[in-house]
Order: C-alpha cells, then structure tokens, then sequence
C-alpha cells in the first residue's frame, strides 16, 4: 500500500506504495518508544502563550503542554486589549483557538490559576521539565506629576479598554465621561483608541460588537465634546500606527484640529529622510489636521485636538469638589517642548523650553507605556528594558549574564518589551520554540539528569497543587462560557454579550454540566 | 487502523515535505515531486480558470501549484499547505501573510490600497516588492510567477530589530 523512506535517526521522510500498513505501525511504534516524554508548562494564554505552544507543538509533537492562565478564559489581550470596533483584528482569536481545538490531548488549558497566589512557581518548575513564561506586562507607566495621585478623575487608558471589554478585573472602575472636556495622554494605539471610542458615540456599528451593554451605555450618555490628545514628541515621533491614524482623522461628524500649527512646519529635507511608514505619518497629519478654529469647533460636531510637543507638568483641581473632601481634576499644565539629538543615543529627545500654557479638562487618561513588575520572586527582572533578562527566549539568571536558568523560557512581551503586535509576537514565540526544541534534542530535559525533580507529573499534577476547592477552567468551560456569551449577544443584536461577574461564569460551567 | 497510520504518516510528511529538497517521490494527495520542486495538482478538465505559479518557501525550496483563478495568494497557500500565517483570515489587519512578488508581477497589479499600505507598515522585513498574501486575487496575467515568503529564520535579537509600538 504505501512505502515507507525512514532516514538513520528513524524519523519519516516519506510515503510510497509498496510496504504494508504492518510496517508502517513497527516504524511508526519506533519513533515513539525513542522519545522520552516531554512536560511543557506555558504561563499565559495570550497571542504568546498560544503561538509558542503551537510552535514547540510542531517542533516535538509529543510534547505534554499545559497552559496555566489567570484569567477563566484565554487570549489575553486579543479579548481584552483589541477594541471593540476592530473586530477585524480580533479574528486573530479564531487563529488562536485553534491551537487549544485541533490538539486536544497535547496542548490543556488551565484557566482561572494565579501562579504564586494559587500555585507557587517553584511547584510548577519542579512538575514540568521546562517552562514558559508568556503572561505580558501589566504595569501602566505613570506621569509622575503633582496632582496626579490625589485627584479624582485620572485614568490609565487600558482600563477603560478592558473595562468595555468585559475584562473582569477591570469591571470595578468608574469612569466619569459627564464634562465636555477630556484629555488623553500618549501617543500610542491605546489612546487613540480611547478617543475613537468615545467619538462613536451612538454608533450602532459599536453597539453591534462584543463591548458590554453597561459601557456603550455610558459612552452614550457621555458629555464628552473635545478630546485633546498630548505627547511629548512631535507628529514624526509619534507611536501611532497609519491605520489607526487614518480611521480616527476620517470619522464622520469629527472636527479634527491642531493646536499649534507650527509643530507641523517640517522641512521636505527631513522629510526626505523618513522611513516610509513615517512619510505616511506625516503626510496624514498634514492633509486632515487644521488650525483649532473657534467658530467650526461648535458646529455640533466633536472635536478631536492634537497638541504635540506638549508634556503635561501639573494636574490641578478645582471646582466639583467630592464629598470626601478630594478635588477633581479640572486643568492641565502642559510645558512646551523641543527636540534634540541626545548624545547618547543619536536618538531625537523632547526637552522643556520654559514656556507653559494651561488646558481645561476634568478627565484624563494616561497612556504612554507601561512598566514592569517582578512576579515571580525567583526569576529575574529588567525594569530598564520592561522585559525578563533571556537570549533568544532563554531566561538568564540576570541581564548581562552569561548563564541560563535551566528549563526556563520566555515569550511575548515578558521577552523583548512591551511593544509589538500579532506578526511579531509570531516571529518572538517562534524563536522561543526553537530554543525549546534545540534543547530538547540536546537531552536537556532528562528527567534523570535533575535529581530530586519528578518531572513526570506534568499536566495532572496542577489539580493536586490547588487547594481542594478550587475552581480550575478548562478549554470545554471556556466553550460554554462563550457559548453563553454569544447566546446573550444574539438576544440583543449583537456579537457576544459578555459576562462580567466571575460567579455567573461558575454558575453557568456548573449548570451545563450538570 | 490502517486510515490511523496514513493519517500519521501524512502529518508526518507535512511536516518533513519542506525538507525535501532532492529528486523525491511523494504521492500522496495528487502531490509529486521532482527536482526539488514540490508539485500539486488538480484534477482539471479546464484550464481556463486555473493559473500555476510557485512559492518559495521560508528554507528556499519551492512549491508550484495550480489554482483557481479569482482566489487569492493566501488560500492559494493553505490550500497547499505553504506555510504561510494569516492570522486574521485575509481582512487585512494582521500583515502576517507578508509575501515577496517579482518585480514585474508587482508592477502590473493595482497599486496596494491605503488599507494594505498601513498593515504592510508594520510587516516584518519590508521590502520594495512587498504585498500581503490576501489581497492579491489570481488572475490568469499571474501565470508562472514566483511568491517568495519572508525567511522565518529572523533572529531579532542579532539583528536589533525593534518591533513597531502596539
């Protein structure tokens, strides 16, 4: 029927049509008996965790991987961090499940498992022969500026996103939409996503998505008229991304202005010098941003100001005091800036010039990065460059090291910093993978060569290490909890209602099951 | 059983089928190989609607397949297990089915539009001659040109790539 080409190392090379199926089991019984067996342990179910479990899938089918996720359900920020309204981008999700779908036995998710508050990560280390840490960055930066901790009113802007998400941990926060005023502070995707969502107001497009009904409500209801978006650096410097620039300058209904024109005054010589991405950029700003113009901003349309080259110094506060006595913002101090070549780094700088001038807003959200925090007290940590210390994906015991920690990797944005979307964290896990497999091949993971470690447990050993009562989610749970969601959703015309108190999450895996 | 063991061997040559790169014999699926190249066909009566190109994989051998005309590079490509990502299932918001054209196959398409140019932005190793996978529908003007996948054996951290800003 077939024939079988079987090179020394006994792997398959290929298929013809002479040898029987008999030999083909003798062969195929071969490769599996010289394989030893290979428990994988990968913290995170974002696009990271995912991808570099699908990788080192491909690379050693028999690999045992266990997914731990925090969160009852996975894809990290591909649910929580893709705005609603770019439904296109979260598609990525379907991608991504596949994963958990076509390899049911060789790749588990454990959902709703905090490592170091459910399970300490030594125990994980200790059960598996090698692990993965693939759980992002989750610090917001701070601005650093007086005012900023003491008065009400002031965001981080991912919140908000994970708030209309559905994210559970962000399902506490108030955000006060109620004044016309409202400042974004950043130049990233983030922000702009802030003030697009809030310039689609009575959107029937966004109403139609997977945002909770409890935040299109309050986006509807809100008072918002002019949102300000500041950064330090100028339209040539800026993070945004040319699809997200070009969508928030073409919204109907939006007046789109610049504070100071001049900030656009760049000569066709520096200009020339641009990487194409960054032509784009500019070319945009220059084609859809006007001078702020008194008369059109109260057109009844809402209006979108970019101030750049603006660092906000002082939050103040003022008037619609709180009965507690705290103060709620009400104007930002920003101080103009100018760029210089900084010595160092050749890289272009914003500075302070002296000169000040005052906004009015009563909210404000920050997004302009994030910083890491150590969470695992064994592992080390680079808060300079917000990402674990590794070569290629492999953990080193500190930056600048020369030595590995054996049987530790890292994925995503724990690996080469917080920035980066779906093609490059593809590339980032594939490069983990192949460090994974390299090390495979070179037997590094002989359960017997780490004396006092049993390896073997794998994926059944997280059920004993949890407290009896926990409550672990796996993929088939997920399924219900979104097959819930998207029942509700179709009640109210939309995509997925989601659910965002954890015990209806319980109640409903428990209710189907039973 | 022996549907089991075909199934096994077949995810087996999946995997391995980008290694072969001599003179080989894989029959399987109305796939043969000869020379290096890979080649997939399709029981066709018509050859009218049907155009025939090749990829150039990420390890540099080459797939040659026979396609409808009206697909586009990226079906092409899972259609004929050509490991190519696309993420976010051809709507143009992933860029992960970055693929190379010759130049004179780039110059008689349409120019990409506004929508293809900022995720081609973010793509990795952008070249003159880039284009997402996706948005290029097969026309029989296409016959015979050669798609070359980005080379996945990017070391980012020798190179000193930094990825753009999220």
């Amino acid at each position: 029927m077939f024939n079988v080409l079987i090179n020394k190392s006994s792997k398959f090379v290929g298929v013809d049509s002479s040898i029987n199926s008999k030999t083909i089991r003798l062969f195929c019984s071969i490769n599996q008996v010289k394989k030893a067996s290979f428990n994988l342990c990968i913290i995170g179910s974002g696009p990271a965790g995912l991808y570099t479990a699908a990788k080192v899938h491909r690379q050693i089918p028999h690999a045992n991987i266990t997914i731990l996720e925090k969160l009852p359900y996975p894809f990290g920020l591909v649910r929580s961090g893709i705005s609603p309204d770019h439904q296109n981008e979260k598609k990525v999700k379907n991608t991504l499940e596949k994963v958990l779908l076509e390899h049911p036995h060789q790749i588990q998710f454990i959902g709703n498992v905090d490592i170091e508050k459910d399970i300490k990560f030594e125990y994980i280390q200790n059960n598996f022969h090698a692990v993965v840490l693939a759980c992002g960055i989750e610090g917001d930066k701070k601005l650093g500026i007086p005012g900023e901790s003491t008065l009400k009113n002031v965001y981080f802007a991912r919140e908000f996103i994970g708030w209309l998400n559905g994210n559970l941990k962000d399902q506490h926060k108030q955000f006060d939409l109620s004044n016309e005023n409202l400042a974004i502070v950043g130049q990233g995707n983030v922000a702009l996503d802030v003030a697009r969502l809030l310039l689609k107001k009575n959107s029937d497009e966004l109403k139609k998505t997977d945002i909770t009904s409890t935040s299109f409500d309050k986006i509807n209801k809100s008072n918002v008229k002019n949102i300000h978006i500041i950064g330090r650096r100028g339209p040539l410097e800026v993070s945004f991304t040319n699809k997200e620039i070009r969508e928030i300058l073409n919204l109907p209904n939006v007046n789109t202005f610049i504070n100071d024109i001049s900030t656009l005054d760049v000569s066709e010589e520096e200009i020339s010098k641009l990487e194409r991405a960054k032509k784009r950029t500019f070319e945009l700003f220059k084609q859809h941003l006007k001078p702020f113009d008194k008369e059109i901003s109260e057109n009844g349309n809402m209006n979108l100001i970019f101030h750049f080259l603006r660092s906000p110094v002082e939050l103040m506060g003022g008037n619609g005091d709180g009965e507690d006595g705290s103060m709620t913002l009400s104007k930002i101090k920003l101080e103009k800036n100018k760029l210089i070549i900084d010595e160092k780094t050749q890289q272009k700088k914003a500075i302070g010039s002296g000169e000040f001038e005052i906004i009015e807003c009563s909210s404000l959200f920050r997004s302009i990065g994030y910083t890491g925090t150590k969470q695992f007290p064994t592992v080390p940590f680079d808060f300079n460059s917000v990402s674990i210390p590794n070569r290629y994906g492999k953990v080193l015991e500190e930056t600048k090291s020369d030595k590995f920690i054996d049987g530790l990797y890292v994925s995503g944005w724990l690996k080469g910093g917080p920035s980066g979307s779906i093609p490059n964290i593809s590339a980032n896990s594939e490069e983990t993978a192949s460090m994974i497999h390299q090390d495979y091949e070179a037997n590094q993971f002989n359960s017997n060569n780490n004396t006092g470690k049993n390896c073997d447990g794998g994926h059944n050993s997280i059920t004993s290490l949890l407290q009896p009562n926990h409550k672990i989610i796996n993929f088939n749970d997920y399924k219900k909890i979104e097959s819930e969601e998207v029942k509700r959703g179709k009640e109210k015309g939309k995509l997925l209602e989601k659910i965002i108190v954890f015990d209806e999450l319980k109640n409903i895996i428990n209710s189907s099951s039973s | 059983m022996s549907q089991v063991f075909k199934q096994v061997c077949f995810n087996n040559i999946k995997r391995f089928n980008s290694t072969l790169c001599n003179s080989s014999f894989v029959n399987n699926k109305n796939k043969f190989i000869s020379d290096g190249i890979i080649y997939r066909q399709f029981s066709s009566s018509n050859n009218d609607d049907k155009v025939t190109f090749t990829f150039i994989n990420k390890d540099g051998s080459k797939t040659k397949v026979t396609e409808e005309v009206g697909k586009n590079i990226l079906e092409a490509a899972h259609d004929n297990d050509v490991d190519l990502e696309g993420a976010c299932e051809c709507s143009c918001a992933c860029s992960t089915c970055h693929v190379y054209l010759e130049p004179k196959i780039y110059n008689i398409l349409p120019e990409p539009t506004d929508e293809e140019n900022d995720m081609l932005d973010l793509a990795f190793q952008l070249k003159e001659n880039s284009r997402l996978g996706c948005q290029i529908k097969l026309t029989k003007e296409l016959e015979g040109m050669e798609v070359t996948l980005p080379s996945a054996s990017r070391n980012m951290t020798v190179d000193g790539y930094k990825p753009p800003k999220h």
